[in-house]
């Protein structure tokens, strides 16, 4: 039951970090097509989504 | 040797280390005090997880996160980031991810008490150090986005160095 519950949790954990990769894959391709790196308008809204998760996270 | 006795270890040999840092100006003493804290935070967690670990015999889910983490960049599907500020912005997406993934945990009841006063101060002691990464990245100072970069990537390291040790005894 423990190797079960484990392996759901790898999966949701799975999940989450594939989200975030395409996420941010898709931030780097859309630079990368325009010729130019990140902005910091860009680094600004990642770092606010952070904060929202962490804000969140901390208020349990 | 108990959590807080481990913890005292590890500020003094980050103190002795940071110091030497200090002096060649690598870094100042307000950011050694935060990196110290967000790496004694979080081996904290790992400590507490880890000898939770030992008595119930349960998966320390949260230590998978930073093997994700980590190979992360190793992943070919993947952009993999290049500049330092896509460095930075692969770091952000998976801190939101992992915050995100605890938050789930909190929400269904499987981090609470202990563990979760514990998580949410390693999660403010990592926010805080990329809060530094991001106006580094920003000033382009690379001797500093090196510093957090390695702060950052080496508490998560640590803590899965930790639970592979704690997988291959059982």
């Amino acid at each position: 039951m423990n190797t079960v519950l484990a392996v759901t949790e790898l999966l949701n954990l799975l999940g989450a970090a594939t989200a975030a990769a395409d996420k941010m894959s898709a931030l780097i391709r859309k630079a990368n097509s325009e010729n130019r790196d990140l902005t910091d308008e860009e680094l600004a809204s990642l770092r606010s989504d952070s904060q929202a998760a962490v804000d969140k996270f901390l208020s349990r | 040797m108990d959590k807080s006795v481990f913890g005292g270890l590890v500020r003094h040999v980050l103190t002795i280390l940071g110091g030497g840092l200090i002096s060649a100006g690598y870094i100042t003493a307000e950011e050694l005090s935060t990196a110290a804290g967000a790496i004694i935070a979080l081996l904290g967690v790992a400590w507490s997880v880890f000898t939770k670990v030992k008595g119930a015999k349960q998966l320390p889910a949260v230590f998978i996160v930073p093997v994700l983490c980590l190979g992360l960049s190793g992943c070919g599907h993947f952009e993999k980031p290049v500049t330092p500020k896509q460095k930075y912005a692969a770091a952000e997406t998976q801190f939101a991810a992992l915050v995100g993934y605890l938050d789930d945990l909190a929400e269904r009841g499987k981090l609470k008490g202990d563990d979760l006063f514990n998580t949410q101060s390693a999660v403010v002691a990592v926010n805080n150090t990329l809060k530094l990464w991001k106006t580094a990245v920003q000033e382009n100072d690379e001797a500093k986005i090196e510093q957090y970069r390695l702060t950052v990537i080496g508490a998560l390291a640590d803590m899965e160095r930790i639970y592979t040790e704690v997988k291959q005894r059982k």
